[in-house]
C-alpha cells in the first residue's frame, strides 16, 4: 500500500475542512447587513454619500473600484451570474450592448424617482440610466494664446496643420471617453471616418492608453506640451472648483470646450445577476437616482443627473457650456460595429 | 492497480486544473466565433509575431551576455566565484512582476513601454539559464586537452572552434532553447513592459478578455497559445541532449580583468533590485516613505480595490496550501515515474509545463461556469492552481532523489517487519529531505510570484501580492507607482527569504 496516502488524506481533510468553513461562512439572508457597489476607478462621491442609505435601510454600502469603464464590464461579463458584488455603477452607452449580452444584470429598472426620458436605454430592461456626460475636446486658453492661435470650432480646425501636434486624445481601444471620441467622429463623418483619422494621424495626434495619462500628464495645463486634450464638457468646472492655488468662484476658467466634439455619454446602474441580495440590491439603485445622491454627482463625479428633479449648482450653471446637440449614435449600430470599427482605428491610430 | 492509487491525487488535480479547462476552451472556440475572423483581427498577427521576434532577440542576447561569465566561472578561479555564481542564477526564481517594476523602476521614462526593456528584463532573467547550463559543460573540458592542442600549433581561433564549440554545443543549444521558449511565452514582464502593439500572444489574451470584453477572442487566441508552446516544447526537446558532466575543477586563478568584468556584470545585475528599492522611496517631489506608509497601512487613500496587507497573508497562506498539495503529489508522482517507469505519470507531471498559465486561469472561468460546478468566486481556486502549476517542479526537483534511493533498503526493512508507514519515516523521508526542500521552496516561490493564471482568478478579497504590483502600476500618479515598488519589494524579500530557509533548514 501506498506510504504517502496517509498524509494525501490529512490534506485533503484539511482542505475539505476549509472549504466547508468558508462556504457556511456566505449570508444567504435576504436583508444583508452591507451591499457591494462595483464601480470604475473614478467613482468618487463624497464621503458619507451612503449615510442616509444606511439609516433608511440598515444597509451599509462598500464601494469596490475596479479598474477603468471597459475593464469593469469585461470582469462583470466574466463573472456573470456569479459576481464580484451587488450593483454595478457605470457601464455607458458605448459599452452596454457587451454587458447585456453577457447577461450581466438582473431583470431592474428603477421606476422610485422621476428620470430624463431620453436616457432610458431601450430594449433593456435590466439597467437604470444614473448621469450623462459629454465627452469633447477641450482647450488650454493660456497656452493657445501664448501660440498666437484661436480657440479651434470644429472637427476639421483639429486636422488643420496650423494645429498639428497640439492634440492628445486617450485610445478607443482602452479608455471609454476615447471610444467616445472614435465614435463621435463615427457620427459626425459617417463612412468616411476612417479618413479624418489619417488626417488627424498626418496632423501629429497623440493617442495614449487612458484619459488620465491625457489629461494629467500630456495636457498643457499639467506639464505636458499638448494645449489640446480629449475631455469632458464638465471640465471647466472642475478646473475652476480644484484650482490650486484656489481660485475665486467667479473667476473665468483655463480651460475651453469645442462643443462641436461633444458625444454624449449615459451611464447605467444595474442589480448583478446572481448577487444574493435582489431585494436590497433594487433599493440600492432606487437610492442612486435619488435626488439625495444625484445631487453630490455633478461637482464629485463632473456628470449630469439623470433625475429630472434635481437641481445644478451654481459651478455648473456657470462654467459648463450647455451641449444642446450633441452627437449621439443608436446604441444597436454601436454594438453591431464597435468591433470592425475599433480594428479599423487601431491600424489607422495605433503606432 | 493500487501502485496507481498512489498519484490518482495528482493525476485528479491535473485534470481538474489544467486539462477539463483546456477542453472547456477549446470546446468554446469552436462553438463560440468564426476563427478565421479572429485570425484576420489586428493585433492577432502582430502578437504571434512579436512573441517569437522579442523571443529570438532575447535569446540572442541572453546567450551572448551569459556566455562571458560562463566562461570565466568555468576556466578561472576568482575571488568570491560561488557568490557569483549565486548571484547571477538567482534572478530566474524571482517573480516576473518583480523583475518588470524592476526595469520600470531602473530605466529612464522614456524606455519605458519598449521593446528595450523587454530585452533587457529577459537577459537578467534567462542569463541564469546559460550559466547554469553552460558552466558544468565547459567545466568538465579537459584543459590538457586544449594544452595538447596548443603545443601542436593550434591558434586559439582553432582550438576553440574544434574543441571547445563542439563539446559546448550541447549545453549552449539547449539552454538557447529553454531560453526562447520561456521569452516567446514571456507573460508577466510583457504586461509591465510592453505596450499598444508590443504584446505577446499571453497579453493579447489577457488584453482581450479583460480590458476589450472579447472572450471569444480570447479563447480562439488560447488554443493557438496552447499549439504553438507544443511546437516549441518540440523542438526545445530535441535540442536539448542532457547530458551530466563532471566537473574537473582544474581552474587558473583569474586575471585581475576577468575577475573586475565578472564582478561588473554581478553588480549591474544588483543595481536592478536596486533600483526597485530606490524607487519605492522616491516621489516625483523628492524622498518620501508614503508608499511604505500605504504597504503598512493597508492601502487606504490609494483607491485600490485591494488591502495590501491583505494580499500579504493571502499570498504567504496561498503559497503554503499550494506547497502541501504540490509536495505530497509530486513525491507521488515522481515515485510512479522511477518505480514502474510509468510514462502516464511522467506524462501527468508535464502537462501544466506544457500549457500557458494565462490559458489556464481564462480556461477556467470560461469553464467552470455554471450551476454547481461554479466555482469562479472560490478562494481556494488559486492555491489549487498553484500547486498544478509548481507541481512539474516538484516532481523534476525530487526524481533524482528517488532514483537515488537503493530499492533494497525498502526490502530489507520490509522483511524485517516494518510497516509502510514506518519504512516512509525511517528510510524514505530522511533519503527525500533535501529534495523536499528543494520541491518546497520551488512550489513556495512559484506560488508567490503567480501572475498568469492568478490574474483571471482573484478577487477583490483573494488579491495576491502580483496582482496589487500590476493593479498599483496601472494608475496614474507617484503614490500608487511608490506603493506598487514597495510591494513588489516585499514580493522580492518574500520570494528570497523562502528559497534561503528551506535551503538552510537541509542543512540544518
Amino acid at each position: 500500500m501506498s506510504r504517502i496516502k496517509p498524509l494525501s488524506f490529512t490534506i485533503l481533510g484539511a482542505l475539505a475542512l476549509a472549504v466547508t468553513t468558508a462556504s457556511c461562512g456566505d449570508d444567504s439572508s435576504s436583508t444583508p447587513e452591507r451591499l457591494v457597489l462595483v464601480a470604475y476607478d473614478s467613482f468618487t462621491p463624497p464621503e458619507g454619500a451612503f449615510d442616509a442609505f444606511t439609516a433608511a435601510t440598515g444597509i451599509e454600502v462598500d464601494v469596490a473600484v475596479g479598474g477603468d469603464a471597459g475593464e469593469l464590464v469585461a470582469k462583470a461579463a466574466l463573472t456573470a451570474g456569479n459576481p464580484e458584488g451587488d450593483v454595478l455603477w457605470g457601464v455607458d452607452n458605448t459599452l452596454l450592448s457587451r454587458a447585456l449580452d453577457a447577461d450581466v444584470f438582473d431583470a431592474y429598472v428603477s421606476n422610485a424617482h422621476p428620470l430624463d426620458a431620453s436616457l432610458v436605454a431601450a430594449g433593456a430592461n435590466s439597467v437604470t440610466p444614473v448621469d450623462f456626460g459629454d465627452v469633447c475636446v477641450n482647450y488650454d486658453i493660456a497656452a493657445l494664446k501664448a501660440l498666437g492661435l484661436p480657440a479651434p470650432e470644429s472637427f476639421d480646425d483639429l486636422a488643420d496643420p496650423a494645429y498639428s501636434g497640439l492634440l492628445v486624445v486617450a485610445s478607443a481601444t482602452s479608455s471609454s471617453p476615447g471610444l467616445a471620441f472614435l465614435l463621435a467622429t463615427v457620427a459626425q463623418f459617417g463612412d468616411d471616418w476612417p479618413d479624418y483619422w489619417s488626417r488627424l494621424v498626418s496632423n501629429d495626434v497623440l493617442v495614449v492608453d487612458g484619459w488620465s495619462d491625457a489629461y494629467y500628464t500630456a495636457f498643457s495645463r499639467y506639464g505636458g506640451d499638448r494645449p489640446l486634450v480629449l475631455s469632458y464638457a464638465s471640465s471647466p468646472p472642475a478646473e475652476v472648483l480644484f484650482a490650486d492655488p484656489p481660485l475665486p468662484a467667479d473667476a473665468d476658467a483655463p480651460t475651453g470646450v469645442v462643443t462641436s466634439t461633444c458625444f454624449r455619454q449615459i451611464e447605467f446602474a444595474g442589480v448583478l445577476r446572481g448577487t444574493d441580495h435582489v431585494a436590497a440590491a433594487r433599493l440600492l439603485v432606487d437610492y442612486l437616482v435619488s435626488d439625495e445622491f444625484q445631487s453630490l454627482l455633478p461637482e464629485s463625479l463632473f456628470v449630469y443627473p439623470a433625475n429630472t428633479a434635481t437641481v445644478l449648482p451654481e459651478s455648473f450653471v456657470r462654467h459648463a457650456p450647455t451641449i444642446t446637440s450633441p452627437l449621439v449614435l443608436d446604441s444597436a449600430v454601436i454594438a453591431a460595429n464597435r468591433a470592425a470599427w475599433l480594428e479599423t482605428w487601431s491600424r489607422i491610430a495605433l503606432p | 492497480m493500487i501502485a496507481r492509487l498512489r498519484w490518482v491525487g495528482a493525476t485528479v488535480l491535473v485534470a481538474v486544473a489544467v486539462v477539463i479547462p483546456l477542453v472547456g476552451l477549446a470546446v468554446d472556440s469552436l462553438r463560440g466565433s468564426d476563427i478565421t475572423a479572429v485570425w484576420s483581427r489586428s493585433g492577432v498577427s502582430e502578437a504571434v509575431w512579436f512573441s517569437l521576434g522579442q523571443g529570438a532577440l532575447s535569446t540572442i542576447a541572453a546567450v551572448v551576455v551569459g556566455l562571458a561569465p560562463a566562461w570565466a566561472l568555468s576556466r578561472f578561479d576568482l575571488p568570491g566565484r560561488r557568490v557569483a555564481l549565486t548571484a547571477l542564477t538567482i534572478p530566474f526564481v524571482l517573480p516576473t512582476v518583480v523583475v518588470g517594476a524592476a526595469f520600470l523602476a531602473a530605466l529612464p521614462d522614456r524606455f519605458d513601454r519598449s521593446v528595450l526593456a523587454i530585452v533587457l528584463a529577459h537577459v537578467f532573467f534567462n542569463v541564469s539559464v546559460v550559466v547554469r547550463t553552460v558552466v558544468p559543460a565547459w567545466s568538465a573540458i579537459d584543459e590538457y586537452l586544449l594544452d595538447a592542442a596548443r603545443t601542436l600549433g593550434a591558434s586559439p581561433f582553432t582550438v576553440a572552434r574544434t574543441i571547445v564549440w563542439p563539446l559546448l554545443r550541447p549545453a549552449l543549444t539547449g539552454a538557447a532553447g529553454l531560453v526562447f521558449v520561456m521569452c516567446a511565452t514571456s507573460y508577466g514582464v510583457v504586461r509591465l513592459l510592453g505596450g499598444p502593439g508590443r504584446s505577446t500572444l499571453d497579453v493579447e489574451i489577457y488584453r482581450r478578455a479583460v480590458d476589450l470584453a472579447d472572450v471569444s477572442g480570447a479563447t480562439v487566441l488560447a488554443v493557438a497559445q496552447s499549439l504553438v508552446i507544443v511546437a516549441l516544447f518540440a523542438v526545445w526537446s530535441r535540442s536539448a541532449t542532457h547530458r551530466t558532466s563532471i566537473s574537473t575543477a582544474r581552474r587558473r586563478r583569474a586575471p585581475i580583468a576577468v575577475t573586475a568584468a565578472v564582478w561588473t556584470l554581478v553588480a549591474s545585475f544588483a543595481t536592478v533590485p536596486g533600483a526597485l528599492v530606490l524607487a519605492s522611496f522616491r516621489s516625483a517631489s523628492g524622498w518620501s516613505t508614503a508608499g511604505w506608509r500605504a504597504v503598512f497601512t493597508g492601502g487606504d487613500g490609494l483607491r485600490v480595490p485591494v488591502d495590501v496587507g491583505d494580499a500579504i497573508v493571502n499570498s504567504l497562506v496561498f503559497a503554503v496550501l499550494a506547497a502541501l498539495v504540490a509536495v505530497p503529489f509530486g513525491v507521488a508522482l515522481a515515485r510512479a515515474a522511477v518505480s514502474s517507469s510509468s510514462r502516464l505519470a511522467d506524462f501527468v507531471a508535464s502537462l501544466p509545463l506544457g500549457s500557458s498559465a494565462v490559458v489556464v486561469g481564462l480556461g477556467i472561468i470560461v469553464t467552470y461556469d455554471t450551476g454547481v460546478f461554479d466555482v469562479r468566486g472560490e478562494w481556494w481556486l488559486v492555491p489549487l492552481v498553484h500547486a498544478a502549476v509548481a507541481l512539474p517542479f516538484v516532481v523534476r526537483a525530487v526524481i533524482p532523489m528517488v532514483e537515488a534511493i537503493p530499492p533494497g533498503l525498502a526490502q530489507a526493512a520490509a522483511t524485517l517487519g516494518a510497516s509502510p508507514g514506518r519504512r516512509w519515516l525511517d528510510i524514505d523521508l530522511p533519503l527525500l529531505r533535501p529534495a523536499l526542500a528543494t520541491a518546497s521552496a520551488f512550489s513556495l516561490t512559484m506560488s508567490i510570484g503567480e501572475f498568469g493564471a492568478t490574474s483571471f482568478l482573484t478577487r477583490r478579497d483573494t488579491t495576491t501580492l502580483p496582482i496589487v504590483v500590476d493593479t498599483l502600476l496601472g494608475r496614474a500618479g507617484s503614490l500608487p507607482h511608490m506603493t506598487a515598488f514597495a510591494v513588489a519589494s516585499v514580493l522580492l524579500v518574500l520570494t528570497v527569504v523562502a528559497v534561503t530557509t528551506v535551503d538552510r533548514s537541509v542543512r540544518a
